[in-house]
């Protein structure tokens, strides 16, 4: 179980590297799986833990695109130290004490899709504004990180899907 | 187990501060443009609390630099009240003489005020140590207040303009007509002129001033604008005044008083007998 997450997360990181440097779609558009990586981690990880792994993939992913170094992690260390009441707000605290995964399969679409939606969201509203540094009208950024919010999270549901544990294994 | 919680919640925190600390400066150390857009924003914050600061540090000095403006508007009056003299003693042909100034001033801070009333007063922080007498007037640099009734060691007691039992001598324009102003009995910034005669024409918006000849109050002081003006038993005319002081915004006054004042009283007794 660990090995396989591990492995699928690894493959993640390069996906995105490989969505963040050669595929360029449009200016009003940027896709972003990172924070449902996040989101979908261990429950048994503490914050502390998490924020590593967010800031470690954010350079990972930093250095090998054209992005300045950092400018993803400024926007996905928020949403890695959020995670936690990210879930108890759509999942409850049931879901924390348990220790239990967040899966598709037992969670349900709905949920899951609620909290990748959340987390994406906060992602590009950190991001979008520290990438145009102020050059960019108004409309814009909204324009942006609404297409950005919306392409993202369509596509970290299927991410969710393949990191989410089919069965109520855990993390050990 | 709180205590275990909320430590590692401040830990969570910590760590969290400490990588996105470090990531703005990778950040500033590679983007050109982010490197801009932060140090601009670092330097409107800078500004910010710089200029609240400097705001919270004038307001708590606020009292001191209105002791020193009303000190300095008492210096001023006293310098128009000179050139005055000096302007009017050149018309008349006359050299200027000192000895013509004839009024003290002595600034003062209000103590109590009352306004709600139809006798209403006022209490001043300076007494007969600081050579306050009764039969003074109350001024400021935006018209009269009132006068100073009974003198204490420390503190004097007078009564406001917004009072029915007083009326000061005023004039309307700088040659014009000379009536006793009054209080209109209900707001704090209005008075009437009364007992003008009908074939002198009154425009709204003349500039009210002190006729000088009360013995109380020096001339020239601006006092209001005319406003409307009605008939009083088709003999007389009445004019309403907006006041320049409003009664209720009132902090520091200057006590003027006549030098000049028992001499001029000694004539008129003179002349009674």
């Amino acid at each position: 179980m660990r090995s396989r997450f591990v492995i699928s997360f690894i493959a993640m990181i390069a996906i995105q590297v490989m969505l963040g440097g050669l595929i360029n779609l449009s200016q009003y558009l940027v896709i972003c799986i990172l924070p449902v990586m996040i989101m979908c981690l261990p429950i048994t990880f503490g914050t502390g833990r998490v924020l590593l792994v967010a800031f470690v993939a954010s350079l990972v992913v930093d250095f090998f695109t054209d992005g300045a170094l950092g400018l993803t992690a400024v926007a996905l260390l928020p949403v890695a130290f959020t995670r936690n009441a990210l879930i108890r707000l759509v999942f409850g605290s049931e879901l924390l004490s348990r220790r239990e995964d967040i899966s598709i399969h037992k969670q349900g679409a709905g949920k899951v899709l609620l909290a990748i939606l959340l987390a994406t969201t906060l992602y590009f509203l950190v991001f979008v504004p520290v990438d145009c540094a102020g050059t960019r009208p108004l409309s814009f950024i909204a324009l942006r990180i609404l297409l950005s919010v919306a392409v993202s999270t369509a596509l970290s549901y299927y991410v969710a899907g393949v990191l989410s544990p089919r069965e109520a294994d855990r993390w050990s | 187990m709180a205590g275990r919680k909320s430590y590692g919640q401040i830990w969570s925190a910590a760590v969290f501060l400490i990588l996105e600390i470090a990531a703005i400066l990778m950040l500033t150390g590679t983007g050109t443009l982010q490197d801009i857009w932060i140090s601009r924003a670092s330097h409107r914050t800078h500004a910010l609390l710089w200029g609240t600061g400097e705001r919270i540090r004038n307001y708590f000095t606020l009292d001191e630099q209105n002791r020193a403006l009303a000190d300095k508007n008492m210096e001023l009056m006293k310098a128009v009240q000179t050139l005055g003299q000096q302007a009017l003693s050149f018309k008349n042909g006359h050299l200027y003489d000192s000895a013509t100034v004839k009024f003290r001033m002595i600034p003062a801070t209000i103590v109590k005020v009352s306004r709600n009333s139809q006798h209403n007063y006022i209490v001043l922080n300076k007494g007969s140590e600081d050579g306050v007498k009764p039969q003074t007037g109350i001024v400021t640099t935006n018209g009269v207040v009132g006068m100073v009734n009974t003198v204490g060691k420390h503190y004097s007691y007078g009564i406001t303009l917004m009072n029915t039992r007083m009326s000061v001598s005023a004039r309307i324009g700088p040659t014009g007509m000379v009536a006793p102003l009054e209080w209109d009995g209900k707001s704090t910034d209005g008075a009437v002129m009364r007992g003008l005669p009908l074939h002198h024409e009154i425009a709204p918006g003349d500039t009210v001033w002190t006729s000088g000849f009360s013995s109380v109050f020096p001339s020239d002081i601006p006092i209001g604008i005319t406003q409307k003006s009605k008939l009083v038993d088709g003999s007389t005319v009445e004019v309403a005044v907006r006041l320049f002081q409003d009664f209720s915004a009132l902090r520091y006054v200057i006590i003027t008083e006549n030098l000049d004042r028992d001499s001029i009283a000694e004539i008129e007794k003179e002349a009674l007998k």
